[in-house]
């Protein structure tokens, strides 16, 4: 499943992810981006799609 | 040698003492017994109680003179609490045991989760008690002494153990010297460090947790009604756990996480522990003086024997598993262990059920125990978080949950509940089951449902194999007063639940005018539950069918599969 936002509200999305991560601070980021995944996990509501989001973000990491 | 007199002292518990009295094989009289159980704690004098019960004789060792000297269980489930109506000791138990049936869990200060426990006016027992593990011992060990069917003996050290073919030979050393001794069959409920599984050179399999728990009792008054308080990352423990529960006689129970690289030893230490404790009463708001009882350590683990039974040894209780404390299910289970192997024992001993009866003893409560560890082993996930990503992951849920209500369960402890042994060989008639559409299912306990006044379903049981029938008119047809005749064991007659929802009953007969019981039964007219004398149900029928009730009924007893 590919994206379904125009592109102008991802980027609308990438700026106020960069400004909560930034307001969450060093200390915090972790936790709020935690609390982010299981909130979109529960809006979305289906678990295989939720699993394949994770692959798709474990990859490439290091 | 056994520990001498063991000197616990407490602030409000007198510790008893029992006389040591010399056996007739220090006189060297060769006696065999039917059965002998290593360990006095609750699980044996449990499974002694519910063998005397089917007149069964039982000898039962412990190498100390008192009660209580390990774990401090304090929380005791309904389904416990229904083991011990049948022992006739629920009144002794619950005159003094605080009932309860919420809980809340807090993260920092604010709270997060309601544990609301299943009860409701149908039910004759709360979901969970808080007793301390010196009463329950204390409660057992009075009734043991007034049956005269079981012999005490106390500072009796079991050293060793041999299988000698037909019978078991054990070795124990006393006060007065070492003596040898016989048994047909052993019940070994002589705890995690067990002598018997080390006797016979068994290794408990499984995991260690992460995370040490610090558990202690204090003495000190407060109006806070009985109710299980979790705190996460609190102001009085910052970084950990902490959990608080109500016991009797103004007892409070409380377990805190040590923090990671915190040194056991330090944390040990009499002014370090006061100290805790001023800041996490202080947390609570708790002003008034306190007195420090008792204090300890644990950590948690899912460790369990590959097979509960050993020939003719069976292993109940922490000696066969060992699971974590979050969730109530050590002690709990092993009255469960208690009462299944007691009513299975008594019968192959009395010749009323083949050997083979037995075999179910390993599936149906090492199933219970892996069942436990399923559910234990999320909890303890979430209680000690072992590694960075659950910890952060737990803080994510917390965090949450102070305003979203979808990630709440996930803070649920997971209390202990009663297993199903829907799997079990002894369990029949499946798709007999499945026409149900409510009701216990073949392999669960029954449940509770209120008739009158202190009065309930489960009050009717017999000793022996019991049954539920729904009748239209309280009047049992010659055929089934037939078919009951042939399900007693022994001297124990079957005894007939007649429900019905007729107003003329009869002496003896339930009268269930709202369907009351009826409806939650799923039943109809002619319905039928056949139960074990565990209250667990072997079978049932929307409309009795005599022939298959008997073949279920022996299929119960280990005879056949159907």
């Amino acid at each position: 499943m590919s994206t379904t936002l125009k592109t102008e509200e991802l980027e609308r999305i990438y700026d106020r992810m960069a400004e909560a991560v930034d307001a969450a601070g060093p200390d915090k980021e972790a936790l709020f981006l935690s609390k982010l995944s299981l909130v979109l996990a529960d809006r979305l509501g289906d678990e295989a799609l939720v699993r394949e989001c994770i692959d798709i973000c474990v990859r490439d990491i290091n | 040698m056994p520990r001498p007199a063991n000197r616990n002292t407490s602030l409000y518990f007198d510790y008893p003492h029992y006389d040591f009295v010399r056996p007739p094989e220090l006189d060297g009289v060769t006696v065999r017994h039917p059965v002998v159980i290593v360990g006095a704690g609750p699980v044996g004098l449990t499974a002694a109680l519910e063998l005397a019960r089917h007149g069964v004789r039982s000898v039962i060792l412990d190498d100390k003179d008192t009660v209580n000297d390990g774990s401090r269980a304090i929380c005791i489930a309904r389904h416990s609490l229904e083991i011990l109506q049948q022992l006739g000791l629920s009144d002794t138990f619950t005159a003094t045991a605080l009932g309860w049936t919420h809980g809340t869990s807090f993260y920092h200060t604010e709270p997060v989760f309601r544990l609301e426990m299943p009860h409701s006016p149908e039910e004759r027992f709360y979901p969970m008690y808080n007793i301390q593990q010196q009463y329950i011992e204390q409660y057992l060990v009075d009734a043991a002494l007034a049956e005269p069917l079981i012999e005490l003996r106390w500072l009796s050290r079991l050293d060793d153990l041999a299988e000698r073919g037909d019978h078991l030979e054990l070795f124990i050393t006393t006060p007065e010297g070492s003596y040898e001794t016989r048994a047909d069959r052993v019940l070994a409920a002589d705890g995690a460090r067990s002598a018997v599984r080390k006797a016979l050179d068994l290794k408990l399999r499984g995991d260690a947790y992460e995370g040490s728990y610090f558990i202690f009792d204090i003495r000190m008054h407060s109006d806070y009604p009985t109710e299980r308080r979790a705190f996460f990352d609190p102001p009085g423990n910052p970084g950990s756990t902490v959990l608080i529960h109500k016991q009797p006689h103004d007892i409070w129970r409380v377990d805190y996480q040590l923090r990671d690289g915190e040194d056991e030893d330090t944390a040990l230490q009499e002014d370090n522990i006061r100290r805790r404790v001023t800041a996490i009463l202080d947390m609570v708001g708790e002003k008034g003086p306190w007195e420090l009882e008792w204090w300890s350590i644990y950590k948690a683990y899912t460790l369990a024997l590959d097979d509960y039974r050993h020939q003719r040894v069976l292993f109940l209780g922490d000696a066969a598993h060992l699971v974590p404390i979050f969730g109530v299910r050590g002690l709990n289970s092993g009255f469960a262990d208690a009462a299944n192997a007691g009513w299975k024992l008594a019968c192959v001993i009395r010749g009323l059920a083949p050997e083979a009866l037995l075999d179910s003893y390993t599936p149906e409560r090492r199933g219970a125990t892996l069942d436990i560890f399923a559910n234990a082993v999320k909890s303890t996930r979430f209680m000690t978080p072992p590694s960075r990503g659950y910890r952060l992951m737990r803080e994510a849920v917390l965090s949450l949950s102070l305003s979203q209500e979808f990630s709440r369960p996930l803070i649920n402890p997971r209390q202990s509940q009663p297993y199903t042994y829907a799997e079990s060989p002894l369990t029949s008639f499946p798709d007999r089951d499945r026409e149900f559409e409510c009701g216990p299912c073949a392999g669960a306990p029954l449940f509770n449902r209120r008739i009158k006044k202190d009065d309930y379903l489960l009050d009717h049981l017999g000793p022996g194999f019991s049954g539920l029938y729904f009748s239209s008119d309280a009047v049992l047809p010659e055929e089934l007063k037939a078919l009951f005749a042939k399900l007693s064991l022994g001297d124990e007659p079957f005894t007939p639940v007649i429900i019905t929802d007729s107003t003329a009953g009869s002496d003896g007969i339930i009268v269930d005018k709202d369907r009351n019981i009826t409806g939650a039964y799923g039943a109809d007219y002619d319905s039928f539950y056949l139960v074990r004398p565990d209250r667990h149900v072997c079978a049932r029928w929307r409309r009795i069918e005599p022939d298959e009730v008997l073949r279920a009924f022996r299929q119960a007893l280990g005879e056949t599969r159907s």
